[in-house]
């Protein structure tokens, strides 16, 4: 008993010696938004909804502690290393297509420069096509679609001379829609092909 | 010879019909000292570009940590003396099939939800050894101490 109030009375004076337990601490988003979580056990849960906001359990009998909010200061000493360690997250493109044609729309035409200075910037030897459809007509027939439509990308950028071996085709058909729909609808924003600098 | 040849060619594709490749669940992305991939049994020293396959185990030691890019683009990095289990992989939007399951077994992380977060985030099961993570398509810390 003495010893472990010793102990404790030792973790308090240095914050770096941390108590069993799991520790989570929502942030913004590289957006700006805030996300929620929820940290739960068999006793009870927890819900962090700004940034900052942190709970902290003991062991998986004890319910979640009340929340606490951390400021920067504190989330940088105690995150530091793993913070660091984030890899950078993809790039995403949007490429169009005039309706029916392989040809890009006038939007898109200024986009696969970008994307190639992106590749060339983080040194990326992995990049998606993901051909993308609306949600009009059968989900096979928009599955081969996108896929056509992800291949038709990838031509435009290999005659842009970006490396054919770094690019991978993937078709997302109906499943992965930028502007939720029900089913049946035509949506032109959907028809489109995602570049993914990864 | 051209036996021979034969012989090789119907092993190497017999082999690979018998045992299609797992799926690949993600890369390493970053890296920092001496960080580890546990493999049926195998230790793997990680380098940047290495495949993750589901089951594998990642580690990291002292001043080692390790950053990792999932297939859906789900980000995750681990700190030193970090222990993370990858259980479970599905990433197909075509046919709308979607699971991450991860152990957070000790150390220190940082999560940045990727498609998987934004479009099934009820697909998202991450668990500590003393709580589960409810995960509604954001960024967010964890530490373990065992």
């Amino acid at each position: 008993m003495i010893a472990r109030i010793l102990l404790l009375i030792l973790c308090l004076a240095f914050s770096g010696c941390a108590a069993k337990g799991t520790t989570v601490v929502l942030l913004k988003d590289l957006d700006g938004s805030v996300g929620q979580v929820q940290v739960s056990t068999p006793a009870g849960t927890q819900k962090l909804s700004a940034a900052g906001h942190s709970t902290r359990v003991s062991d998986s009998s004890a319910a979640p502690d009340v929340l606490r909010t951390l400021d920067q200061k504190k989330i940088e000493r105690e995150f530091g290393p793993v913070l660091q360690a984030m890899p950078n997250p993809p790039e995403t493109f949007l490429l169009y297509f005039e309706f029916g044609r392989s040809e890009l729309t006038a939007e898109s035409k200024p986009v696969p420069p970008m994307i190639i200075e992106a590749i060339t910037r983080r040194n990326s030897r992995d990049v998606r096509i993901n051909g993308h459809s609306d949600t009009i007509g059968q989900r096979e027939d928009n599955a081969r679609l996108s896929l056509e439509r992800a291949e038709g990308a990838r031509d435009v950028l290999i005659k842009e001379g970006v490396d054919p071996s770094i690019m991978q085709v993937f078709s997302h058909g109906e499943g992965n829609l930028l502007i939720p729909t029900a089913d049946d609808t035509p949506e032109p924003r959907n028809r489109r092909v995602e570049v993914l600098v990864r | 010879m051209h036996l021979f040849m034969l012989l090789v060619l119907s092993f190497i594709l017999h082999t690979g019909t018998a045992h299609a490749a797992p799926d690949v669940a993600g890369f390493i992305k970053t890296s920092e000292g001496s960080g580890q991939i546990l493999r049926a049994g195998d230790v793997i020293a990680a380098t940047i570009g290495d495949v993750l396959y589901v089951s594998d185990t990642v580690t990291t030691s002292d001043q080692s940590t390790l950053g990792i890019m999932l297939e859906d683009d789900t980000v995750i990095s681990l700190g030193p003396n970090s222990r993370l289990e990858l259980s479970d992989f599905a990433f197909a939007p075509q046919e709308e099939k979607f699971s991450i399951a991860i152990r957070l077994l000790k150390g220190s992380f940082a999560y940045m939800s990727g498609v998987i977060g934004r479009l099934a985030p009820e697909k998202v099961h991450l668990e500590t050894p003393d709580a589960v993570i409810a995960v509604h398509g954001t960024r967010f810390l964890v530490r373990v101490v065992e």
